[in-house]
């Protein structure tokens, strides 16, 4: 009994320095907080290159709330400035798109500035108001910044044909 | 009443005989006793804080490790993400890139850059391009314009491309049209090679 209390002794011991050993190796590795940002700024980019890609055709008050939501400095004051009167237009037309990243990437990104580029592959499906849905293709290029309340996205174009 | 003092003297010395002794043996479990539960205690709360310690370590370990996959080295490991951007999209470039007299090399290219599923469906395209390459005269070149790497280890590698494609007929004008490629990759003797396209 006593013999085997020590063991359980010893047993913790070698599990608490085991435990101590890998919070001390994760917190000091470099790659890893690094990672860490890359997939949160990837994350982030797919969310919002969709969310930019939305808009219900009922509510665009709402959707662009979310478009101002997902996007910061020159975009967000791009909406702001024009969000009201494409807003209208918007509501006039009633067009729902709904925008699915299909794949993206980051290509840049510098953890300590807290900026990235992305780009994503983007299907729409754009049902027009009593009119049939259609799907396109789209591919895009965004710039990210980091600020308090996460990743968000700073500038956002498609990357056009013909156009290096 | 002597017979009852006697008894009751007998019985006080008996008693008091088994009394002293029983005192001291009680004394001596008296003071090892405390002693001992101490010893106990101190111990099992050293297993409890020894336990509760390293269990928070791990649970904060996990946490700084949460919503990271530290096994993709895309962009943490700058020099391979290069490499592997580079390969794939020198491949991407050399097999989508041929015109009626360079049709045959394109193809050899292609077997030694591609693999698996995505050799398989290239021979396909190629069976029913090559034909009407040669009668229509048909040239294609093909340039990526972006690329991103989405994930990568020592031996695969996913590859997001953009591309731009611009086909030509013998005689007529050229045109341009945007392609968008996912592209899975693995290493084999130190070449990446395709496994896996899927069009965007």
């Amino acid at each position: 009994m006593r013999l085997a209390f020590r063991l359980l002794l010893v047993l913790s011991f070698a599990f608490t320095g085991f435990a101590g050993w890998t919070y001390a190796q994760a917190r000091s590795d470099d790659d890893l907080s690094f990672a860490k940002t890359r997939d949160a700024a990837l994350n982030a980019a797919r969310t919002h290159i969709a969310t930019l890609n939305s808009m219900d055709g009922e509510r665009i008050g709402d959707g662009v709330r979310r478009w101002r939501a997902a996007s910061t400095g020159a975009l967000e004051a791009e909406i702001g400035r024009n969000g009201t009167k494409s807003a209208k237009v918007l509501a006039q037309e009633g067009t729902t798109a709904r925008g699915t990243v299909t794949d993206a990437a980051l290509t840049d990104l510098d953890a300590r500035a807290g900026t990235a580029t992305a780009i994503a592959t983007v299907r729409v499906e754009v049902e027009p108001r009593g009119g049939d849905a259609k799907t396109d293709r789209k591919r895009f290029q965004a710039d990210l910044e980091r600020t308090k309340s996460g990743w968000k996205l700073a500038s956002l174009g498609a990357v056009a044909v013909g156009r290096r | 009443m002597a017979m009852t003092t006697e008894t009751k003297d007998a019985d006080a010395g008996a008693s008091g005989t088994s009394g002293a002794s029983g005192a001291r043996a009680h004394r001596r479990r008296a003071a090892r006793k405390p002693k001992r539960t101490g010893r106990r205690l101190t111990a099992a709360l050293l297993l409890i804080c020894l336990l509760a310690t390293g269990g928070g370590l791990l649970i904060a370990t996990s946490q700084l490790q949460d919503g990271a996959d530290p096994n993709n080295k895309a962009l943490t490991d700058a020099g391979a993400t290069g490499n592997v951007a580079g390969d794939v999209g020198n491949a991407v470039a050399r097999i989508f890139t041929y015109t009626p007299d360079t049709l045959d090399t394109t193809r050899q290219d292609a077997k030694e850059l591609l693999r698996g599923e995505a050799a398989e469906q290239y021979d396909r395209l190629f069976a029913r391009l090559a034909p009407r390459v040669a009668e229509q005269q048909i040239s294609l070149t093909t340039n990526v314009i972006r690329t991103g790497v989405v994930d990568l280890t020592d031996t695969t590698a996913h590859v997001l491309l953009f591309l731009d494609q611009t086909s030509e007929r013998k005689g007529g004008k050229p045109s341009t049209a945007a392609a968008q490629l996912s592209v899975t990759a693995e290493q084999h003797g130190g070449t990446w090679q395709i496994t896996k396209i899927k069009a965007r």
